[in-house]
């Protein structure tokens, strides 16, 4: 590769609206409440915005649903869809718009509104025919579970109450964040004894869902301290595709996902990254289910593979341990409103590394890991976003 | 995702892999994907031909799915089969007792069932059963 994107795109400014069952808040609420609160944070206006990027799946139908939202008057304006990294995608594609040389400031949004479109849980995306349609989102990952149980000789109490740690501890987390959806304190024994969605799964190892919107604002490093004293560098920008082998060849093992580690290795290298566990502050990872939380800790190299219990049992993973994970509550949270979900952990990362985090703060952290996982596990389209100062 | 109406083109054109169980074998390399692809997962060629697989394999791993797709009574028993010929099947099971019968590693066979009704329209399709080991 010729370039990186390393310290060469600074944020100036961020907006994350509340996530949750926002009835009375429509999609335009939800871009324009996420924007206002990137301007003011960053002390520019609309008409200092070049160009923008949005992310979204089901809300947005091209660029022009942003600029109208907006009113912003005749900028260039990109659709971005690229299922669950459609936010971080938008930070991406505008990042490489002003590395490029090609505009000073620019907008990165991400907004979902779930409640919209008729849905108690997010639909299978991969049903094209009934034979195929045994997959639920839920069914998807439970297969995971199943399978890394197996694997790793854990017995399903031992591989559940593992899990139920994971939400435990993200729950820990959102009950001190306002703008969670789900601000409940959960005990290993609830989590267990919870209704069964797709077994191993169980109602806490599944993600909220939930309306909400995102939002960045993207200047050059030169420009940034213009703006504040504080701008978070973008440090690395890496999506992975797949070619969908998962599904297709005996060969996939169903205990982790390749293109996660692909885009992680691939991030630490452009951040110049050794040991992630030492040089990572905190990371928000694409936690929709418990599952594919502690997959993701082996796959971004946190944990020796098959080993993540020893960490999630150690602390290592929660508010105070060694390597915070999901401070903000993650995805379990925030549920899922899928373009808004890269830019909120971003958002997230930015206040911690700003010292804005209130009682979620991390001590000193110096770089900050967002990752997201598109699709199904067999089949995924990954991202993984470093920050730092 | 909506799904197309079972009497649309696009189940005409999965027959062949629905129900004759058609995957393809390439040329080249001898790998074997199922559903069918274009050009090989392994080495890239193109060279590919058709290639019938087994309705014996293997569970690689499952769930017990009570909140399914619509259109199924829940709980339905997803399993990914790896099958004797090669090839990976994703697919239900049928004539458990319980959804606890299956395990990782549980020997099936495919059998033709109706999988669903759709608009009025029944939709057939294979399932697992569990076999004996031999």
């Amino acid at each position: 590769m010729a370039g990186s994107i390393k310290d060469r795109v600074a944020i100036i400014g961020m907006g994350c609206t509340r996530f949750g069952e926002l009835w009375d808040k429509g999609p335009t609420d939800l871009v324009v409440d996420s924007v206002e609160e990137a301007y003011t944070d960053a002390g520019i206006e609309a008409k200092d915005i070049e160009a923008l990027w949005g992310g979204s799946i089901f809300t947005a139908h091209g660029g022009r649903f942003f600029t109208e939202a907006l009113r912003m008057q005749y900028i260039p304006a990109t659709h971005v869809v690229n299922a669950c990294a459609s936010g971080q995608d938008a930070i991406r594609n505008a990042a490489y718009a002003v590395a490029a040389g090609i505009y000073d400031i620019v907008l990165a949004i991400g907004v979902e509104k779930i409640k919209d479109e008729g849905m108690s849980g997010l639909p299978g995306m991969d049903n094209r025919t009934h034979t195929h349609a045994v997959a639920t989102m839920p069914g998807v990952f439970a297969i995971m579970a199943t399978k890394y149980f197996h694997r790793y000789g854990l017995t399903p109490e031992e591989g559940k109450t593992m899990l139920a740690k994971i939400s435990v501890k993200s729950h820990a987390n959102g009950s001190l964040n306002p703008k969670a959806h789900l601000r409940n304190v959960l005990t290993i024994e609830r989590v267990l004894n919870a209704p069964i969605i797709a077994w191993p799964l169980g109602l806490f190892d599944c993600c909220g869902v939930s309306d909400g919107g995102a939002a960045a604002i993207l200047t050059s490093a030169e420009r940034a301290k213009e703006f504040r004293k504080d701008p978070v560098y973008i440090k690395a920008l890496q999506i992975c595709g797949t070619p969908s082998s998962g599904r297709i060849t005996t060969d996939y093992d169903y205990t982790h996902v390749e293109e996660s580690y692909r885009a992680g290795a691939a991030a630490y290298r452009e951040a110049g990254v050794t040991d992630p566990l030492k040089e990572i502050s905190m990371a928000e990872v694409h936690d929709c289910f418990s599952i594919t939380e502690a997959v993701t800790m082996e796959d971004l190299q946190f944990s020796p593979r098959g080993k993540v219990k020893d960490d999630i049992d150690a602390g290592t993973f929660e508010l105070n341990g060694e390597l915070p994970v999901q401070p903000d509550g993650g995805l379990k949270c925030f549920g899922h409103p899928i373009g808004a979900s890269g830019i909120r952990m971003v958002y997230e990362l930015y206040l911690q590394l700003q010292g804005r985090a209130d009682k979620r703060q991390i001590k000193d952290p110096k770089l900050g890991l967002a990752h997201n996982l598109g699709h199904e596990p067999y089949a995924p389209l990954c991202s993984v976003c470093i920050v730092g100062l | 995702m909506t799904q197309p109406a079972p009497a649309s083109p696009v189940y005409w054109r999965f027959n062949p892999e629905v129900f004759r169980l058609i995957g393809i074998k390439c040329n080249d390399c001898g790998h074997i994907s199922y559903p069918r692809t274009k050009i090989c997962h392994e080495c890239g060629s193109l060279n590919l031909e058709e290639y019938k697989l087994a309705k014996k394999g293997t569970v690689h791993t499952y769930c017990v799915n009570w909140a399914p797709p619509p259109n199924f009574e829940p709980p339905i028993t997803p399993v990914i089969v790896d099958l004797e010929s090669g090839g990976r099947y994703q697919g239900l099971m049928t004539e458990t007792a319980t959804p606890e019968d299956v395990k990782v590693n549980s020997k099936v066979e495919m059998v033709l069932r109706k999988l669903t009704t759709d608009r009025g329209l029944n939709v057939y399709g294979y399932k697992f059963r569990l076999v004996e080991e031999d």
